[in-house]
């Protein structure tokens, strides 16, 4: 029997380990790359999410044309970002602090996903290498950020639905945040948070967050599911996941380490085990990893994420 | 041009500081940290200073006196120190803040915010 696709927070454990440098991307919706740097998390996209570009030419912090001029000098030697720095639009903090939101962004969205991945070895980020986080900060942060989702508002409908504000209030005083001003502003009543923060050039997660947050003060309720064919796509990722039981998805549930009970929980809830028939090609990508990390591929996820986790006990 | 990394280490190399971290306080995530405590227990460091903020620019914009609408430093005097909130100035897309913990019997709580207001200056081009 084929095991199930590993989460992919759990498919990138052997590339770390191995130390390597290169791009593994996923094969299958929403589509998405995890750049890795020396076995480190140096940047990740996906379509849900803001990239360094939307961050900053969309919010206004940069112009389109001063993007593009970088881009057109700086992106075959991955330096985007170098060239923007050198031309002095923008300071070294400003760029590398853009580059890990992104990252945390395209994170929360990707790293629960069970989907077919492929690794590019060598493969860089056009825009540069702004950070790099050890891979285990990274699933911290994004555990950390569905907790903090599902204690602003339980129901994550309002997340890829368009985004509706009540005509009529029936309290006396409202105070919002500028984030959620912009949002309030910027709803058409077709654009969902994915839209709005892509149009806003904030990342989504925080979109997410502060519209949940409306919604729970009830200033604004979510209206029909979709927007965008990123919504979209997102909201039908999640939908999948919804159907199997999701714990099957995980390969050593019962060597959780305690600080995380949460993560199956939430995995369950929001994202985004996507279960689908075809199981070949899983099993394909699932083997490459294991041969490039010289163990055989029949053993390689328990034994390793087994001694990963007694490492990370240990460290507790 | 300061890095995140360089920008943490002068502000760790002012006289008294236990620990510094860069917080985007609209999605709570820490950017970058050294020192004491956001550096060891991260998570509920920067969730509590990113409750800190909310709660007092919320009060902020009710407020009447002075120009509430710009808060520039929030400093909190505890127990444990002095606990320094700088939200960085700079366009529509800046939601971020330096927090510095400062040793309330070695740090001088002037000369340090000063120190941070023109590391925070540096930290944008606009």
């Amino acid at each position: 029997m084929t095991p199930p696709a590993p989460l992919l927070r759990d498919a990138l454990e052997p590339w770390c380990a191995a130390g390597v440098t290169g791009a593994l991307r996923l094969l299958e919706n929403p589509g998405g790359t995890v750049y890795l740097s020396d076995g480190r998390i140096a940047y990740a996209e996906c379509p849900a999410a803001c990239g360094v570009e939307r961050l900053l030419t969309a919010s206004g912090r940069l112009p389109g044309e001063a993007w593009r001029a970088a881009a057109n000098v700086g992106r075959n030697h991955h330096r985007i970002g170098a060239e923007l720095v050198q031309s002095g639009l923008i300071t070294q903090a400003e760029i590398e602090a853009a580059g890990v939101l992104a990252l945390y962004d395209a994170a929360f969205f990707l790293f629960d996903l069970a989907t077919p991945v492929q690794f590019e070895p060598g493969a860089r980020q056009p825009v540069g290498q702004l950070c790099s986080f050890e891979l285990r900060t990274v699933c911290q942060e994004v555990d950390r950020r569905k907790r903090f989702l599902a204690e602003a508002w339980h129901d994550p409908s309002s997340d890829t639905a368009a985004v509706l504000p009540h005509r009529r209030l029936r309290s006396q005083i409202v105070a919002l945040t500028a984030l959620q001003w912009e949002v309030v502003a910027n709803a058409d009543r077709r654009r969902s948070p994915v839209d709005l923060a892509r149009l806003l050039g904030r990342d989504t997660y925080t979109v997410m967050l502060e519209v949940r947050r409306l919604v729970r003060a009830g200033l604004v309720e979510p209206g029909r599911p979709g927007g965008s064919a990123a919504a979209e796509s997102l909201a039908a990722v999640r939908a999948r996941a919804a159907e199997p039981p999701p714990v099957m998805a995980r390969p050593a549930p019962a060597e959780e380490p305690p600080a995380m009970p949460a993560r199956v929980r939430l995995a369950a809830e929001t994202a985004d085990s996507a279960e689908e028939l075809p199981a070949l090609p899983r099993r394909e990508v699932k083997r490459q990893p294991a041969s490039q990390a010289g163990q055989t591929a029949e053993n390689w996820v328990p034994e390793h994420v087994l001694h990963r986790l007694i490492n990370g006990i240990g460290a507790l | 041009m300061l890095g995140i990394g360089k920008c943490l280490d002068h502000l760790m190399a002012l006289h008294g500081v236990l620990g510094a971290s860069i917080i985007d306080y609209a999605s709570g995530s820490t950017l970058g940290a050294a020192g004491r405590g956001p550096a060891s227990h991260q998570e509920s460091y920067s969730a509590g200073v990113t409750t800190m903020m909310h709660t007092t620019m919320k009060a902020a914009a009710l407020a009447t006196v002075g120009n509430p609408a710009h808060v520039e430093q929030i400093v909190i005097t505890a127990g444990n120190g002095f606990h320094l909130l700088h939200p960085l100035a700079g366009g529509t897309q800046t939601r971020m803040m330096l927090y510095v913990w400062l040793d309330r019997g070695i740090g001088n709580l002037a000369v340090t915010q000063r120190r941070v207001n023109s590391i925070a200056a540096q930290f944008s081009v606009n």
